[in-house]
């Protein structure tokens, strides 16, 4: 009975490989197609850059090395956001910094808000080149109406590297 | 009266009903899990890059796809279209889901499921998430071999009838 069924239900599965093809094409059709008029557009191939992040996200904030980030956190306008861990931020981060993690965005955005206006300029960073969550927190602000969003391009590695000033709160500098 | 399990088996899986019931209950599972990456392909993309199995170049279609793929076999399944067709992608999804789950466990990557949401505060990816997906994953194979099985009957019936009336044949 086992011998006969299993052959036969191979032979039945591959006759079904061509409807199984047209309901994945269709799929990818469907989902070329609502890409194509959703208000969050993903390019389909991400060459460079970080997957999720919309079109017209992607073309409106620019990233900047560490020495141009100086120069943004030496001016008292620029609001310098760290985007990685609570954890990670309370052991040092860049001087003025304040923490908006990526991890618990919503739970920290209310608090965000109330101290920092839309039309400030932020400075976003995040651990290295490739941790991508300065992109991401920076796409949830402006989704919120945050327009003048800068990323560091390499993140605090990149700030170490050049030998920048870093701040470690009083409770860890014992340590 | 003994109590045979392979005739309580064999019964279920002629039973009309629970095949129906199997297929509309695994077609709202698919279609609930796709909507929410349907409406927030952007944060299913990052989820799935978290899990660091596919190159980056290629998340953002893989995640469009995927979402759309489940909405379509879901519908699909819910309206007893190509039925077989559906059952064999249900199941080949679900492993995939499996395999990327174990993964990412193994790795120690990721922090989101991505299971039924895209949200990064919520679907935090635990081992219920792979007994989810176990539990799904046979549904599924059960679904495939009802749905197999019923054709297998129909292909074997008519040459066991052929049989016979060859064996009466003078």
């Amino acid at each position: 009975m086992l011998k006969k069924t299993v052959p036969l239900l191979v032979v039945l599965s591959v006759r079904e490989l061509p409807r199984v093809a047209t309901v994945a094409v269709v799929s990818l059709a469907i989902a070329i197609a609502a890409n194509a008029v959703h208000p969050m557009q993903l390019p389909l191939l991400t060459a460079k850059g970080q997957p999720g992040l919309p079109r017209w996200v992607a073309s409106r904030f620019h990233a900047v090395d560490a020495e141009e980030a100086m120069r943004l956190v030496e001016n008292p306008k620029v609001m310098v956001v760290d985007t990685r861990d609570t954890d990670d931020f309370s052991q040092q981060h860049i001087p003025g910094a304040i923490s908006l993690p990526y991890h618990g965005f919503d739970e920290h955005y209310s608090q965000f808000t109330a101290s920092v206006s839309k039309e400030r300029p932020l400075l976003l960073y995040c651990y290295g080149t490739d941790c991508g969550l300065a992109a991401r927190v920076a796409k949830r602000l402006m989704i919120k109406g945050y327009t003048k969003v800068t990323i560091l391009r390499g993140g605090i590695k990149a700030w170490e590297a050049a030998h920048l000033p870093l701040e470690t709160p009083a409770v860890h500098k014992g340590e | 009266m003994r109590i045979s399990v392979r005739r309580i088996w064999r019964r279920l899986g002629r039973e009309r009903t629970v095949h129906t019931a199997l297929r509309i209950g695994i077609g709202l599972v698919f279609v609930y899990a796709s909507l929410d990456k349907v409406i927030h392909p952007d944060q299913f993309a990052e989820v799935m890059q978290d899990y660091e199995i596919l190159p980056k170049t290629v998340v953002n279609g893989a995640a469009l796809w995927l979402a759309w793929l489940e909405l379509v076999i879901g519908i699909f399944l819910i309206a007893g279209v190509w039925v077989r067709a559906a059952a064999l992608m249900v199941t080949g999804l679900t492993v995939v889901f499996i395999v990327g789950l174990s993964i990412a466990f193994t790795r120690g990557v990721g922090l989101h499921c991505g299971c039924f949401s895209t949200d990064p505060g919520g679907d935090v990816r635990t081992w219920t998430s792979l007994w989810q997906e176990g539990l799904l994953l046979l549904a599924c194979l059960w679904l495939a071999i009802q749905a197999f099985g019923e054709l297998t009957r129909r292909k074997q019936g008519p040459q066991k009838i052929e049989t016979n009336s060859e064996a009466v044949r003078p």
